[in-house]
């Protein structure tokens, strides 16, 4: 008889993780455990040797990222629902998962029982699953985005912002980018005005915040 | 100056303009060089650049009147004084120069290009 159960596979560099779904979704006889790893890499093998209906995959692993793992996997089996579990709901990680992968669902590793077995069923029947948090973050991601968008930043004023950053003075700047002073005021003038901030602490909270910046670069 | 954008508005061109500060008229010498200089630059965009967004802002405050125009096109090398003899840039520069003020050409092959003019008041 062909198995009418579910079929997982689950990958994560934490043992400790995997005992704790397998624990988890013990009990719930619709659900097959056909394998577990924690070494990313060894999946798409495992996989060749043993189909499964849905791998669910940790996002952040050394070697092959969840994202890497998600894309190799749905290129090879195509016909394999990925959900992906992470600590870290950060919208730019969905979105990478997303957009790159085509996953099936996101979930945050303090999930409980019920929500897995929902999200589980979901996607075994072809839906999708997000956690609650994980399409918060993604909501204030888009409103994040379209606030930047009315903001219009241009390439040059976004330039100007990292040197405000690293504490050049209007000369300093006016020196590196080779346009005079009273250039450099003008488009203080209008980064202060598009951004709405008055400060220069102010503008480097909102670069931050809208990623213009990153820390380290 | 806003009928004039509104005009290139329907293009593949997307325009986004700032004014401040200039509910009262300026003086009409200074307000017609302006408009042509910034009428130059558009048309330069639009000839030459290839760019698909414009950014345009006129402000107008106690130091006098800025202005830019940016885009986002293909730029050129605004340290090669040879691209200046032409009459477009050439005219820029006489115009601005005739009020006092100050253009500066910021561009570089592959980086757009952004005109900034100050005029002081």
């Amino acid at each position: 008889m062909p198995s009418s159960k579910i079929r997982l596979a689950l990958v994560d560099d934490h043992q400790i993780v995997i005992d704790g779904l397998l624990s988890l979704l013990q009990g719930h006889d619709q659900f097959e455990f056909v394998f577990a790893s924690t070494d990313p890499a060894s999946v798409p093998g495992l996989l060749a040797d043993s189909p499964v209906d849905i791998l669910l995959t940790d996002v952040m692993m050394p070697v092959l990222s969840g994202a890497e793992l998600a894309k190799l996997v749905k290129k090879k089996f195509p016909e394999i629902r990925i959900l992906a579990l992470s600590m870290n709901g950060e919208a730019d990680l969905v979105n990478e998962m997303i957009e790159y992968a085509d996953i099936s669902g996101y979930v945050l590793k303090n999930i409980g029982k019920t929500e897995l077995v929902e999200a589980l069923t979901k996607i075994a029947q072809g839906g999708i699953y997000f956690s609650e948090e994980v399409l918060k973050a993604m909501e204030k991601d888009g409103q994040r985005k379209k606030q930047y968008e009315d903001a219009h930043l241009t390439a040059r004023e976004i330039e100007i912002i990292r040197l405000i950053e690293k504490e050049y003075n209007n000369k300093q700047i006016a020196e590196a980018l080779f346009i005079s002073e009273r250039t450099v005021e003008t488009h203080r003038k209008n980064i202060f005005r598009k951004t709405g901030t008055n400060s220069v602490i102010g503008l480097i909270k909102y670069a931050y915040e809208h990623k213009l910046i990153s820390r380290g670069s | 100056m806003r009928d004039f954008i509104d005009k290139i508005d329907k293009r593949a061109l997307k325009v986004h303009i700032y004014t401040e500060g200039l509910d009262e008229r300026l003086d009409s010498n200074v307000e017609t060089v302006l408009y042509r200089v910034i009428q130059e630059c558009v048309n330069n965009v639009i000839k030459h650049s290839g760019a698909s967004t414009l950014d345009i802002s006129i402000t107008r405050d106690a130091d006098g009147i800025s202005a830019t125009v940016e885009d986002n096109g293909k730029g050129f090398d605004s340290n090669d004084k040879s691209k200046f003899d032409g009459i477009g840039l050439k005219n820029i520069l006489t115009r601005i120069e005739y009020l006092k003020g100050t253009v500066d050409f910021d561009s570089a092959p592959g980086r757009g290009t952004l005109v900034a003019i100050h005029v002081p008041l």
